[in-house]
């Protein structure tokens, strides 16, 4: 039994975690590309979660459809909202974190005022699996998958296309991207939607596992805060930070604390981070 | 004949003060603008005017009194959350008021002795989108400027808490499901009455009847299936989550049939219960209660069927609400327990209620005890008008606290001191439902027992294992 309690811990905190790198890495890459903490990149994901339940409600599309359809509406909202809203402030640090909070309001209470403070979830019906005697959802795995292969295109992307490589010139120095001939204001506006779809893929994937209502987009921010933080807007840090975070929440609190402090867990190792973190650069 | 031009005013601003600058009309001119001079003596006698009326007004507002209009009617103000995280007890609690309102007023309304007349209720409510502060402000405006006669106050601890102290401090009388919590009672309210029912200790109304069902299991064992005697008991970590938790392990303990194994709180902000059901796996209870939010429920036994836990015997929420079955659909709640805070709902008067309610607003599930209790609040509200003849608080308070009263929720009542109901033995009297096929199965207490626990349930069946 214990050998099957930490199997448990382990595959469901590897399953946490995945999916709290995929949504680090959407704020991850706002912050390093455009220097801007986006504090509506959880709304984004809550967003994409409802469009999903509505529109596979009201249009009885193939899943595969609904899924594609709610992410290019929450990509169009996201460049909208760049384009209107943002791009006006981009270059003011604390300007930006005021407008993105108020994009988050308003993307939760349009929410609310639409669909009711209802909790909802999706189910995806796929069944289970038996792993070391562990019982695991097809759906969580699937989505655990998308997350790692998410994570690993956006990498690839950022690596080996052009598109990549100018918005890691924006990020390195943004006037010397713009004399090689790079638009910034561009750049910005693709990495803002990016940024929105990575945060409603989460959403997602996060609805069909756990649950969603309007008011759970402030946590979500917290949790990719602390990736984001942790990895210091670098994608591989941040899979590797998610994926510890969601391991010491699970085994923490399945075994030495009180399910009570499962949401310390988190905030404990980003402080423990950067209070090494701060100790090495002193030295 | 010469025209001679009229005179005119130059504004200069470098000049300092200028004769119109105290006006607003000062600051949309410019230096150079030109004002015909009558213009200016116009604005100076709009200004008098104004000033005159507003200080007439002031002075009939507070000295001249006002000729006093007769009774027509009685007003009853009710901040309901129609929007917003409470919007689904909201809505079924305004049914129920409604419904109230409308039958007392079919036969002429409440009889009021001071008055020597029935007066109709007339009923005023707004949309408080489950924000404190504005529930707040809609109680105190519902007071001070509608001057309602009589109040039901919010639904939920939280805005009981905050508003109470607000509904004292003007002497108003209130009656209906707010506050639960076991501050609401150790405060000393006067004027303020629940529906709600505590047990025990204090606020204990949630889980008492599943508790009861646990400790009369030799009632209901099938022959030779092992009893429930261990239970595990999970809330969420917040005022009322702890206080249930507090009062299951009083109740458990009083009966001293079960023994608690496992008490533990979890983050509301969880969105994995991994770790708790590991516990739960670990320690292996039969009996598993959890007492949390909707977004708990949800999440938590979506996991329980995801991870497909056999090891337990019984699972409890507290309330199973339609529209969480229909998110996790009725498999994976098979062999599940609720129970019903609506005592007497199997009741001819209750169903009859129920099912006026159901073709009034089609489409809802007004079986809930949110409904009943919303029914109950204008209905104890009236009886205590007609008793004490009178509107006054005080009076009020004392027929409360003196006699016997009707309520579709739990029959006869009487209220304590505190102002909650005592309902006696109230844990053995709760309906308690199983989850069997497509339906909630009453399977306790025995006068009320639709079908037969199925216990221990068939979960190699149900999980194909």
């Amino acid at each position: 039994m214990a050998y099957e309690a930490l199997l448990t811990s382990l595959l469901y905190g590897f399953i946490e975690g995945s999916l709290y790198a995929l949504l680090g890495v959407g704020l991850a890459l706002a912050l390093g590309v455009m220097k801007i903490v986006n504090l509506a990149h959880g709304a984004f994901a809550v967003l994409g979660a409802y469009l999903l339940i509505s529109l596979s409600a009201s249009l009885h599309l193939p899943l595969f459809i609904t899924f594609l359809l709610s992410m290019a509406l929450v990509g169009v909202i996201g460049l909208g909202a760049y384009i209107i809203v943002v791009d006006k402030v981009v270059v003011h640090e604390l300007s930006t974190l005021v407008t993105t909070y108020g994009l988050e309001l308003i993307i939760a209470n349009l929410i609310l005022s639409i669909y009711g403070g209802a909790t909802l979830t999706y189910s995806l019906g796929l069944g289970t699996l038996s792993i070391g005697g562990v019982v695991v959802g097809f759906d969580r795995l699937l989505v655990t998958s998308i997350a790692l292969a998410s994570i690993l295109s956006l990498h690839l992307f950022l690596k080996k296309t052009y598109l990549g490589r100018a918005m890691r010139a924006v990020a390195d120095d943004i006037e010397a991207a713009g004399l090689m001939g790079i638009n910034p204001k561009k750049i910005y506006a693709m990495s803002y939607a990016i940024c929105a779809l990575l945060g409603c893929l989460f959403g997602l994937s996060f609805v069909t596992t756990h649950y969603v209502n309007p008011m759970i987009s402030g946590l979500l921010n917290l949790k990719a805060f602390v990736v984001t933080v942790l990895s210091g807007g670098n994608l591989v840090l941040a899979l590797i930070a998610g994926i510890t975070l969601g391991l010491c929440e699970t085994t923490i609190t399945s075994f030495v604390l009180p399910t009570a402090y499962q949401n310390i867990v988190p905030f404990t190792i980003l402080l423990i981070a950067l209070t090494i973190l701060k100790r090495k650069r002193r030295l | 004949m010469v025209l001679v031009p009229p005179p005119v005013v130059k504004i200069r601003r470098e000049e300092g003060v200028n004769f119109l600058s105290f006006l607003p009309l000062s600051t949309f001119l410019e230096e150079g603008d030109v004002i015909e001079k009558k213009l200016k003596y116009l604005v100076i006698a709009i200004v008098a005017i104004v000033a005159a009326a507003v200080s007439l007004g002031v002075y009939y507002t507070a000295y001249v009194p006002m000729p006093v209009k007769a009774k027509e009617e009685i007003l009853i103000g009710y901040p309901v959350h129609l929007s917003g995280a409470y919007a689904y007890e909201g809505t079924y609690i305004l049914h129920g008021v409604i419904l109230a309102v409308e039958d007392i007023n079919a036969k002429g309304g409440v009889y009021v002795r001071e008055y020597g007349k029935k007066l109709p209720l007339k009923l005023i409510y707004e949309d408080t989108a489950s924000d404190v502060e504005k529930t707040k402000m809609i109680v105190e405006k519902m007071i001070t400027v509608d001057k309602v006669d009589l109040l039901i106050p919010p639904y939920g601890s939280t805005f009981g808490l905050a508003t109470l102290p607000i509904t004292e401090q003007y002497k108003k009388f209130t009656v209906g499901w707010s506050a639960s919590a076991e501050e609401r009672y150790t405060a000393g309210y006067k004027y303020a009455f629940d529906i709600c029912t505590v047990n025990g200790l204090y606020s204990g109304v949630y889980f008492a009847g599943n508790i009861g069902f646990l400790a009369h299991y030799k009632e209901w064992l099938p022959p030779g299936a092992p009893p429930p005697l261990t239970v595990a008991i999970l809330a969420h970590n917040a005022a009322y989550g702890r206080c249930a938790a507090d009062v299951m392990e009083y109740l458990i303990n009083r009966y001293g049939v079960q023994k608690v194994v496992l008490k533990e709180l979890y983050d509301p902000k969880t969105t994995d219960f991994s770790p708790l059901i590991t516990k739960i796996r670990s320690i292996r209870p039969d009996v598993v209660i959890f007492c949390g939010t909707a977004a708990g429920y949800l999440n938590f036994y979506k996991q329980v069927a995801d991870m497909k836990v056999k090891e337990v015997k019984m699972w409890f929420p507290s309330n199973w609400y339609p529209e969480h079955i229909a998110t996790l659909g009725w498999d994976r709640l098979q062999y599940f327990f609720d129970e019903q805070y609506w005592i007497e709902y199997k009741n001819p008067r209750s169903q009859a209620l129920v099912k006026r309610a159901d073709e009034r607003w089609p489409g809802r599930y007004h079986e809930l005890a949110w409904f009943a209790s919303g029914y109950d609040a204008v209905y104890l509200m009236a009886q205590a008008v007609e008793k004490a003849g009178s509107l006054d608080p005080d009076a009020l308070r004392t027929v409360m606290l003196t006699q016997t009263l009707d309520s579709i929720l739990y029959g006869n009542i009487t209220f304590t001191p505190q102002g909650y109901p005592f309902v006696p033995k109230y844990e053995e009297r709760v309906p308690v439902r199983q989850v069997i096929g497509q339906r909630l199965v009453i399977v306790w207490p025995p006068h009320l027992k639709e079908g037969d626990v199925v216990y221990p349930p068939p979960w190699d069946k149900k999980y194909g294992i």
